[in-house]
């Protein structure tokens, strides 16, 4: 994996040209290329950084045969710059605000829910900054063993649907996105990430439908992204995408939008080997089109929806033509609380006609502007 | 056996009554009445106070009942009658017009008329509209809409008429119908009676102190004591 | 029938109705003012009690659970405790403070929530009256809230009372000084209760009242689907942290109820006065219209109409007259509330609770519940009319005498005697008990409504016995002699009217005896409780349940203070006793209180709390005892965060403060018990010389937390109270008596027009107007007087029944039985002069019927 990180690195020379300040303008953070990250302190919580996200998205078969898609996220934002920042413990806290979502689509009963929360930091909602250790009202999402690819543990509710205990079990350790441990998400250098992800857990647990319990079993995908600043000026939004490929093999992309619709020079696609290896795929080599769109009830956003991806698969080298079908139409977050309406949804992959893989597809930014995740 | 007589007169007997006593505690008011009426005779009921006639006139329209004998008016027999049979026979077959008018304030003189009718169950339309026919024949149609109390005695009277007349009864019992009435208007009020009785072949029953009165009846019957004192003719 | 029924409705009574219309009218408004007062006075007792939780209303729906503390407040760290016990369920728990604090020359209260927290309530996204902020602007005010800036939410009403709008400043005075605020949003109209509410973040509002370690409760908003019934609810009980307790609304509105149930139980009773009254009432202008109408009904039964239909045709009437009175009852009640809860509030809030917020003004229930029971009362008063006037002969046979009223139960002595046998057994069933531990003596109730129905029967037999001995003071005076006459045979009328304001008198009379008693008990406690020259409280101290207390600091200042001589403090909590609410005390009593009320006096009075031995030595008061059933030399065991104290009770004293029932410990054992040595109340004894004014003004001025009163003030302030929770009641004793002598008008205008025959034979007689006043005077004078004078005797057994039967078993108190004699007494002669007054006014109606309505 680092092999192929430092071959990255040789192949972009202007990576290394510009200076990154260390904090934004208005004092958070910023990702430095090259920083050393350690684990497993790094999978916590960094509130000297503005926007932090733990995104788990995984597809389930329950003891019945029933298909199933789940999503659990835990956000955290920083109200006040690291320096101003005063919670010790406070019950109240002022200097963190907690969101967190759930959503599940019961694909056989075609059925959505989905819940979101807030909280200020403190006795109610929280993030550890020594390991992964999370939790929002009953959620929780942690970390049993101490090691850097632990076993996880979480428990979420989605409004009236399911309930769930899973155990998330990495199946190939964790990769870290972007050029020099850095993700870089526009021309400004503070618009940048540290994106860590296992890209491929092994899920089991129990779930409970309508007080029926249900064995799950399943693979999941996660993402902790650590930021203070997601979009820059002239973005409207991204389409991101992670595939489990049935042969074992992972593909993550996003496309960043611009406002006049076009794509960002920025956007990405990564191939991940079966051993974690990453391969990197400039925009200009692959092709996201939506087939057909869907338009939303509750916030009137319209989704580009059903895609095609052409990208060169670099293991045979030949160009393959995957369509991502969505297992819904409508799985959509209201953004109640938030006020920020995303489509995050549980897709079939196929190739040919034939399903290779699963995936899961975020789109943001179609329904209303994303200024809580730009930095100003 | 009167029946007999009364068909020997060629008529049929429409109110018959036989033996009938009743009694308020030991002062007998009715003793021992025979009496038959035959459809469309009018009849003239007189006597002193006290001689028994508004008595009579309770038991014929179901009010009072009595202790002994028979009443039968068509082929109700009163004294077997149920309360209930007894009220349908009243607002079927029996009508009154009383001294003193007895208008309902409250309603117009047409709905006064007209008042029987709906409580029959004639749809209000169809019940204002034969009530205007009585009003025309009482000769009213003028008063119309005026209330009760805007009314002369003798409007007024017209208005009981049309009122009792309006329903189509067989059987008309008058009880002094002219008794608050000055003379004149009074004359009117029986030519009227005459009159529509007449047309309509109702058998009319009128209590009167009045001599005048028994011009427009067939026969007078007197009575004192409780008694019929004069012999039924037929 | 029912073609048949609106033909009559149609021509007659809409048609009556529509002729005179202003008698009609006068009818609806009287029926509306039974229903007015019934509604009036349950809405303004509702809005006056709905204080308690207008807060959380103001959230929302109100939530379903709530977690408090047993004793005082809840500790911050045990929030996360509660969050466990509630496991998987998915529940927004929202804590909250509430405490008092000053503006201006009042009080007022300041809530601090989690203004983040709030946001995920289930109903809180809804479209309005949710605290969704909708615009920029108030989103950021939620920011700044969040950010521990200081900015309010005020609800509607605070911005009216106190004339604020967006954007304002104040400042708001609590122990830890003055702080000034903003404010920053005001709520949407349909969050609004009538309550002047003040919004703040938790944090904020911790920080500037010195409050940061504790919560006052923690409302349980569960989520959609998430079931929280009985057995969940004992699931996270039994998982809570110690000394915390999971209840639902109904059991903590049985707290409050219980706090306010006295009241309560007052209110009820007299608001079933009023609709007592007015189903008498409408009996009464009923059978006056059955009198009136008397021709047209003999008319329409000549016509053939049955008299079934007649029936129905009345009943129908009543219907009508009824629902009309019963929406102008409506509409007068909902005003009549608006005008007396500001004084049912007050009251309230002054005798339980301070500056208690107003509630809402309108629900739905009651005003369904009085709109059926108007109707109700207006068919049930409308079927005896209704019944008399299908009796009515056609009218060949109209004018065989007058009819009257067929009221067996009125003929009858021996109903009387049954009615008052069950009554005496009744009064010896022990009160209900219902959830919460509210005892509602119901028993005692239906007792004394016997006892009354018992008595109305027996007073039909007086007036002939009556009239009789006024007719032989004036033997020459022939109307006297007339109406005498009526007398001697009363007609079923007459003994209705006589029995109805035979009734309202007693419960009229009834209720001055027992708030008569009360006052005289409460004085002579008083004179034992307001032994100190001043006495302190901290500012916002509203109950023994409110966390406010006097800082330690101040207490110790004030104690050491030149001017004072000794003091005496108490520390007070509320506690969970057997399930129930209940006060722990703690009393540092170094003055033995001459004039304390004792039950059971220990032999050395108050020193015995100082007693050392293997069980504390307790007092109780009397509530306790009854509520409780523990008596002297019992042991009483209370448990609060996990400790016990184990007391022996050794005396039992009278205390008219709280109804709870209240345990008395030595102050340093209470304070080592509860962990907390901030007193409640403090009182202090000036040196000989001093100026108490002087001082008072002093210490107000150095302590502006505090409030300081002398003893003279203070027992001013309660005598006002006093008289205020009371005003209530004279208010409505007056109405049910008006009322009442309506009846009789109506009715005696009723017999009057039954009797027109006999009328005309006395107009030919030659009595004029005058003559004919002077019998309509004798004759409801002498009813006045014979209804007045039992119904206050009545009034003297139904006090007694409240006193030594219903109160007791309701709160638990003992009063002095005082009957107030001089109340009694002018009260009696404005019923015979009411009495006779209405008797003139039937008889000077009488005089110009028209004749030619005679027959």
């Amino acid at each position: 994996m680092k092999i192929t990180v430092i071959v990255l690195l040789l192949l972009c020379p202007w990576a290394r040209a510009e200076t990154v300040p260390p904090f934004t303008p208005d004092g958070f953070r910023v990702p430095q290329p090259g920083q050393v990250l350690d684990f497993p302190r790094n999978h916590g919580s960094h509130p000297d950084f503005r926007l932090e996200w733990w995104y788990v998205t995984g597809h389930l078969t329950d003891d019945q045969g029933a298909s199933h898609g789940f999503q659990l996220t835990f956000f955290r934002n920083a109200l006040r710059p690291f320096p101003e920042q005063q919670d010790d413990g406070e019950a109240f806290g002022r200097d963190q605000l907690h969101m967190a979502h759930s959503a599940w689509v019961e694909v056989d009963a075609d059925r959505f829910h989905s819940e979101e929360r807030l909280a200020r930091g403190g006795w109610d909602a929280g993030a550890s900054v020594t390991g992964l250790n999370l939790f929002q009202g009953n959620w929780r999402l942690a970390a049993r063993t101490g090691d850097a690819n632990p076993v996880m543990d979480a428990f979420f509710t989605v409004d009236t649907g399911p309930r769930a205990l899973l155990t998330l079990e990495p199946e190939k350790p964790f990769v870290r996105f972007g050029e020099n441990g850095v993700e870089r998400k526009g021309k400004d250098p503070t618009a940048a990430s540290l994106y860590i992800t296992w890209p491929r857990l092994k899920v089991t647990g129990l779930i409970e439908i309508e007080g029926q319990p249900r064995r799950v079993l399943g693979t999941a995908w996660m993402d902790h992204e650590i930021s203070s600043s997601q979009l820059e000026a002239g973005q409207a939004g991204w389409d991101w995408a992670s595939i489990h490929l049935d042969d074992g093999r992972e593909i993550m992309m996003y496309i960043l939008r611009r406002d006049d619709g076009s794509k960002d020079p920025y956007s990405v696609l990564y191939w991940i080997d079966r051993e974690g290896g990453l391969t990197l795929v400039r925009p200009a080599d692959f092709r996201w089109r939506a087939a057909r769109t869907w338009t939303s009830p509750a916030s009137g956003g319209t989704y580009p929806i059903d895609w095609l991806l052409a990208v060169r698969d670099p293991e045979s080298g030949e160009a393959v033509r995957l369509r991502v079908r969505p297992l819904r139409d409508a799985q959509e977050h209201s953004g109640a609380l938030s006020g920020i309406p995303y489509w995050e949804g549980a897709c079939v992959v196929e190739r040919d006609g034939r399903v290779v893989g699963r995936a899961y597809v975020e789109l943001t930014g179609y329904a209303k502007a994303l200024e809580a995740v730009r930095g100003r | 056996m009167f029946q007999g007589l009364a068909r020997l007169g060629g008529m049929t007997a429409y109110v018959t009554l036989e033996h009938v006593s009743k009694s308020y505690g030991d002062r007998e008011v009715l003793a021992g009445v025979s009496l038959v009426i035959s459809a469309g005779e009018r009849v003239a009921l007189m006597g002193p106070s006290g001689s028994g006639k508004s008595t009579l006139l309770n038991c014929l329209g179901g009010i009072d009942r009595f202790d002994r004998g028979v009443i039968r008016i068509g082929d109700v027999d009163l004294g077997s009658a149920s309360g209930e049979a007894l009220t349908r026979l009243r607002r079927k077959q029996i009508a009154t017009v009383f001294q003193f008018f007895h208008l309902l304030p409250t309603l117009s003189v047409l709905e006064n008329a007209a008042f029987p009718l709906l409580l029959n169950g004639i749809p209000e339309k169809e019940a204002l509209a034969k009530g205007r026919e009585w009003m025309e024949r009482t000769g009213l149609t003028h008063r119309m809409t005026a209330y009760p109390d805007q009314l002369s005695g003798g409007e007024m009277q017209r208005c009981a008429i049309a009122r009792a007349l309006a329903a189509g009864p067989k059987l008309l019992l008058a009880d002094e119908p002219t008794g608050n009435l000055d003379s004149s208007t009074g004359d009117k009020i029986l030519d009227l009676l005459e009159t529509l009785t007449r047309e309509q072949g109702i058998t009319l029953v009128m209590v009167t102190h009045s001599e005048t009165a028994t011009r427009i009846c067939d026969r007078t019957v007197h009575m004192l004591d409780g008694k019929v004192v004069e012999p039924v003719t037929a | 029938m029912t073609g048949g029924a609106a033909l009559f409705w149609r021509y007659f009574t809409l048609r009556h109705w529509r002729r005179s219309p202003g008698s009609h009218a006068v009818l609806v408004v009287l029926l509306g003012v039974g229903v007015a007062a019934f509604l009036g006075i349950r809405l303004a007792n509702r809005s006056a009690t709905a204080g308690f939780e207008v807060f959380t209303e103001t959230l929302g729906a109100g939530a379903p659970v709530t977690v408090e503390s047993a004793a005082g407040a809840i500790p911050v760290d045990q929030l996360r405790g509660i969050r466990a016990a509630f496991g998987v369920r998915s529940v927004v728990l929202l804590p909250s403070v509430q405490t008092s604090v000053r503006l201006g020359d009042g009080s007022v209260d300041l809530v601090g929530i989690d203004v983040v927290a709030v946001r995920n309530l289930p109903e809180a996204a809804g479209d309005d009256g949710s605290l969704v902020p909708r615009t920029d602007a108030e989103s950021a005010v939620f920011q700044d809230a969040l950010r521990g800036e200081p900015v309010l939410l005020i609800s509607p009403t605070a911005a009216r009372r106190f004339g604020l709008s967006v954007g304002d400043a104040l400042t708001l005075g609590s122990d830890s000084g003055a702080f000034a605020w903003r404010v920053g949003f005001i709520l949407p109209e349909a969050l609004d209760r009538g309550a002047a509410i003040f919004l703040g973040d938790l944090r904020t509002v911790q920080e500037r009242t010195g409050r940061e370690k504790s919560v006052d409760r923690v409302d349980v908003f569960p989520m959609p689907g998430v079931d929280m019934g009985e057995s969940v609810r004992t699931a996270v009980q039994a998982a809570l942290p110690p000394g915390l307790l999971l209840s639902t609304p109904g059991e903590r509105q049985s707290v409050s109820q219980t706090l306010s149930a006295a009241f309560r139980m007052n209110l009820s009773a007299l608001s079933l006065l009023a609709l007592l009254v007015s189903l008498y009432l409408i009996l009464q202008s009923l059978d006056a219209a059955v009198v009136r109408r008397r021709e047209e009904i003999a008319v329409l039964r000549s016509l053939g109409v049955r008299a079934e239909q007649i029936k129905a045709a009345w009943m129908l009437e009543a219907l009508t007259l009824g629902i009309a009175g019963s929406a102008v009852g409506i509409l007068m009640g909902v005003l009549l509330a608006r005008v007396s809860v500001g004084a049912v509030t007050e009251t309230l809030g002054n005798l339980y609770v301070q500056g208690l917020s107003r509630g809402a003004l309108w629900s739905g229930r009651e005003v369904l519940t009085a709109f059926g029971l108007g109707v109700g009362a207006s068919l049930l008063a409308g079927w005896l009319p209704a019944r008399d006037a299908a009796m009515t002969p056609p009218a060949q046979s109209l004018g065989r005498g007058g009819r009257s009223l067929p009221i067996q139960l009125l003929d009858h002595p021996l109903y009387a005697v049954l009615a008052l046998g069950v009554g005496a057994v009744f009064l010896r069933f022990p009160p209900l008990v219902l959830a919460g531990g509210v005892r509602f003596p119901l028993f005692g109730y239906l007792g004394a409504t016997a006892f009354a129905v018992g008595m109305s029967i027996l007073v039909c037999l007086l007036p002939p016995r009556v009239a009789k001995g006024v007719q032989n003071l004036r033997r020459e005076d022939a109307m006297l002699r007339l109406a005498a006459s009526q007398l001697r045979r009363l007609s079923g009328r007459h003994k209705l009217a006589l029995a109805g304001l035979m009734i309202a008198t007693a419960m009229a009379g009834g209720i001055s005896l027992l708030v008569h008693s009360f006052r005289g008990t409460v004085t002579q406690w008083l004179d034992g409780q307001l032994e100190a020259d001043l006495f302190i409280s901290a500012r916002g101290f509203q109950h023994p349940g409110s966390p406010v207390r006097i800082p330690t600091e101040s207490r110790d200042l004030l104690l050491r203070h030149a001017s004072v001589a000794d003091a005496e403090y108490a520390l007070m909590q509320r506690i969970r006793y057997q399930d129930q609410s209940a006060v722990l005390v703690g009393l540092s009593a170094r003055r033995e209180g001459s004039e304390r009320i004792w039950l059971h006096r220990p032999a050395d009075g108050l020193a015995v709390l100082r007693e050392r031995g293997e069980r504390v030595p307790v007092l109780v008061s009397e509530p306790w005892l009854r509520r409780f059933g523990t008596g002297v030399g019992d042991v009483v065991r209370i448990e609060a965060g996990g400790r016990t104290l184990e007391g022996i009770i050794r005396g039992v004293f009278a205390d008219y403060a709280n109804e709870h029932g209240s345990v008395v410990a030595d102050a340093g054992v209470v304070a080592a018990f509860l962990g907390e040595d901030r007193t409640a109340t403090l009182g202090l004894f000036l040196r000989n010389d001093e100026d108490v004014r002087a001082v008072r003004d002093e210490l107000q001025t150095a302590f502006p937390a505090l409030n300081v009163r002398d003893q003279r003030a203070l027992r001013e302030e309660v005598f006002t109270i006093f008289q205020q929770t009371f005003s209530v009641t004279a208010a409505l004793k007056f109405i049910g008596v008006a009322v009442a002598v309506a009846g009789l008008l109506l009715s005696q205008i009723s017999l009057f027009l039954e009797r027109r025959s006999e009328l005309r034979v006395l107009k030919e007689l030659g009595c004029g107007r005058r003559e004919l006043m002077a019998a309509g005077a004798w004759e409801s004078g002498i009813l006045a007087l014979t209804g007045g004078t039992s119904g206050l005797l009545t009034s003297l057994g139904l006090g007694w029944i409240l006193i030594y039967v219903i109160n007791r078993q309701a709160f638990g108190w003992t009063l002095r039985y005082a009957v107030p004699l001089g109340s009694f007494l002018a009260f009696l002669i404005a019923i015979v002069f009411a009495g006779a007054l209405a008797g003139g006014i039937s008889g000077h109606k009488a005089a110009s019927l028209p004749v030619e309505n005679e027959e």
